[in-house]
């Protein structure tokens, strides 16, 4: 580290009690700019590493030479440090590994403390490792001319979160600007207890998430499929749209298909997709037909209702379906509740409906669901999909039936990802900026026979 | 993190359009199995094979000699080859690259062959999938606090979403690289208040090692051209509709294809890159769009004036917009 002294830190850190009125009076303004800028700083970087990152480099280039932040964040704790001559470094330790002693005393008690250090010796070292984390950090510390380190506690909400480490170069320490330490760590408390708090949050809520959202898709060969799901509440990330695409443990060739929409957006309704598609993941277990399996889980959903005021009011349509391999024959058997009919698209271009004429699953205990075949030739493409699609509103009209049909048709015996795009294109292109519904969308391509 | 030294690709790249130009997935894959087999690198297999790839059905869609469904085909083809070779390649290290698309651009191999080419020089890159919405991606900043984002885009009608794909980056401090074919030449990106441009995927790499740590929020546009953009942006539904129903292609010759369908289906294009234009304060955004647009008509049969027709009916729609008349005229 260089002896010379940054002008920066000086102003900012320089004991005034005895300066002119005037240069008080500009150490104040600039210290003023300083915690706004910090708390700015602090407060927009909702990513625990990289908000304390960003806190640590504004600490390095603009107040002291020397810096370390502590907090606990999860099963960890997250320090960040460094010198104003290098990039700061973030390693996260597990809460079992020990904190140096005079770090650990401060985020136990909530007291701050000065560390003097040696000029040369054993006890420089030491004492440099009774507050600094990092090896690396220490041992260029040794080397260099700092004597003194402050250790700083980190509160927010009457509880200490962390604890903050502040050194200057030889020569200078942190008399007279004992309050501005102060108003600094209380708003770096205030900011990063809000960015850990986010953190926690978030991190709740994805393990939820993930286990809402959809599943992947097998890979059965000579078969393509693809999806697309869009989400109308973007920022929850999931929605009342679900499909699943599963391969049948009894009949290995077999695979059972479901696309379906709860009322509802958002968590709630993602909530009440998933019990759905666990009902029909275990009637399926028990029917082969898929009228059979929304007609178990109708019954299920009816139940429910009754039982549960939370689903009482919540309507879903559905269709499911099986497809089954008979030597080079790939068979559709398909059963809808009250949604819209799937589409086969031919690979010549033609496009046909599937009617599925059941009516909206938990509205009738005895409700029957009945069922429709037809043969996929190779080439040929299934098309499931949630009124998300077609009613997506544009600027005159919605997009419809008759859009999403001459929009398969210019994609007919293509690769499924190619049939999603052309759909998904479509779709965003009508909506232009419009809100939308959820939207989702499962194509099941049978590849056409090389050669042919 | 060095340039790679390879073979040239060169010798595999017409069996590579072969494949691809009939939509023969494995044809395709087995080319890139055997280039890789050869010494060819993955990054310049992805340049001098695959992109040249979609570079020649770009152009064949333009000039109307393939229609949307075989483009669609061919870049599905290419997509999953792209996929294919980022799954081969080890997990990177180093801090966490995001990278997108501009929101509403559903063509993902800008930034599927970024990824890739990132990965295969050792980094931690992550592509978030076509279409990148802002929540999206602040969700993917707050949780996996990435190093960098980069966004891609393509269309010159993207930048005013782009811009607002920037502030929603630069608002959680995360420095936001861009590129694509929609940021050719000229201050855009600046303007836009992107961190850096980068050209190419190999420029990018360059580029990284330079980025800032963390950057401030986005500066608000002030010049005059940017609240005609807002404007327009808010209104481009009725203009567009206005200035089809003002279009007048009366004496022109009508070839048996009808492209005043194909005016019709690029007209919100259009009207978008408008608001480009206006926000970017670069006319040229318009000179591209023009002359893109020209390709597309006279390859469908159609007579290159009609573009100059609806050039005028939408002066006239817009001639409450000082900033973008002047632009349009010029």
């Amino acid at each position: 580290m260089t002896a010379t002294t940054r002008e920066r830190p000086a102003r900012l850190l320089a004991d005034s009690r005895s300066a002119e009125p005037r240069a008080r009076l500009a150490q104040a303004v600039s210290r003023a700019d300083f915690l706004l800028r910090l708390s700015r700083n602090v407060s927009a970087v909702q990513n625990p590493d990289r908000g304390l990152e960003a806190l640590v480099e504004l600490l390095l280039d603009e107040v002291v030479d020397v810096a370390q932040v502590v907090v606990r964040s999860g099963p960890h704790h997250l320090v960040c440090s460094g010198t104003h001559l290098d990039e700061p470094t973030t390693v996260r330790r597990p809460l079992a590994d020990p904190l140096p002693r005079d770090s650990a005393a401060t985020m136990e008690t909530g007291l701050g403390a000065e560390v003097v250090l040696p000029r040369s010796g054993p006890g420089r070292g030491e004492a440099l490792r009774s507050v600094v984390v990092d090896d690396d950090l220490a041992a260029r510390l040794e080397r260099s001319e700092v004597e003194l380190l402050a250790v700083l506690p980190l509160s927010a909400r009457g509880r200490t979160l962390g604890s903050l480490v502040v050194g200057r170069d030889r020569g200078s320490d942190f008399s007279g600007s004992q309050a501005f330490l102060a108003d600094l760590t209380e708003r770096i408390g205030v900011g990063l207890d809000a960015t850990l708090l986010v953190a926690e949050s978030r991190y709740v809520a994805d393990v939820l998430r993930r286990s809402l959202a959809p599943g992947r898709v097998p890979e059965v060969p000579g078969l393509q499929i693809a999806t697309h799901v869009r989400v109308a509440h973007e920022s929850q990330a999931v929605g009342g749209d679900f499909f699943d695409v599963l391969h049948d443990p009894e009949h290995p060739d077999d695979l059972v298909l479901l696309c379906g929409d709860v009322t509802g957006k958002g968590v709630e309704a993602a909530v009440h997709a998933r019990r759905i598609r666990n009902a029909v993941r275990t009637t399926s277990l028990v029917h082969d037909s898929p009228g059979a399996v929304l007609a178990l889980t109708n019954r299920v959903l009816v139940l429910e209702a009754d039982q549960d005021d939370e689903f009482s009011e919540r309507l879903a349509t559905a269709v499911c379906g099986r497809l089954s391999r008979d030597g080079d024959e790939l068979g559709v058997t398909l059963a809808g509740a009250g949604h819209p009919d799937a589409l086969l698209l031919r690979a010549d271009g033609r496009v046909e409906a599937m009617p599925g004429e059941g009516v909206a699953l938990g509205l009738l205990p005895g409700a029957e669901f009945p069922e429709t075949t037809a043969s996929m030739h190779p080439g040929d493409t299934l098309v499931l999909y949630t009124d998300g699609v077609t009613e997506a509103r544009g600027a005159d009209d919605l997009f419809g039936q008759e859009r999403l049909e001459a929009t398969l048709a210019t994609v007919a015996g293509m690769p499924a990802t190619a049939v999603v795009e052309a759909v998904a294109l479509a779709v965003s292109d009508h909506l232009g900026e419009r809100a939308h519904d959820d939207i989702a969308l499962v194509v099941l391509h049978r590849e056409p026979v090389v050669g042919a | 993190m060095s340039a790679p030294v390879t073979e040239s690709a060169a010798p595999h790249r017409d069996d590579y359009w072969a494949a691809v130009s009939v939509g023969d997935a494995d044809g395709a894959h087995a080319v890139a199995a055997r280039a890789l087999a050869d010494g060819t690198d993955v990054e310049t297999f992805l340049q001098e094979v695959v992109v040249e790839a979609q570079r020649r059905v770009g152009e064949l869609w333009a000039t109307n000699d393939w229609s949307v469904a075989q483009e669609h085909a061919a870049t599905a083809v290419s997509e999953a080859v792209v996929r294919r070779l980022a799954d081969t390649l080890p997990g990177g290290s180093g801090p966490l690259l995001l990278v997108g698309c501009a929101e509403r651009e559903w063509h993902a191999m800008p930034a599927l062959v970024l990824t890739t080419t990132l990965r295969a020089r050792g980094l931690d890159a992550v592509h978030t999938g076509a279409s990148t919405s802002r929540d999206e991606l602040v969700s993917a900043i707050l949780d996996r606090g990435p190093r960098a984002v980069l966004l891609s885009a393509s269309l010159s009608s993207s930048l005013p979403r782009l811009r607002r794909q920037v502030e929603a980056v630069r608002g959680t401090g995360t420095p936001v690289v861009v590129g694509g074919r929609a940021f050719t030449g000229g201050e855009r990106w600046r303007t836009l208040g992107a961190t850096a441009y980068a050209a190419s995927p190999a420029h990018a790499v360059a580029v990284l090692a330079d980025l800032p740590r963390h950057v401030g929020p986005a500066v608000p546009l002030a010049h005059p051209g940017a609240t005609e953009s807002r404007t327009l942006q808010a209104a481009a539904d009725r203009v567009v509709r206005d200035v089809l129903a003002a279009l007048d292609l009366g004496n022109l010759a009508l070839p048996p294809d009808d492209w005043r369908v194909v005016l019709a289906t690029h007209t919100p294009h259009v009207v978008d890159s408008v608001a480009s234009a206006l926000l970017c304060d670069d006319a040229s955004v318009l000179v591209e769009a023009r002359a893109w647009l020209d390709e597309v008509v006279t390859g469908r049969g159609g007579d290159p004036a009609a573009v100059g027709r609806l050039w005028e009916a939408l002066a006239h729609e817009l001639r409450d917009f000082p900033v973008a008349l002047a632009m349009l005229r010029s």
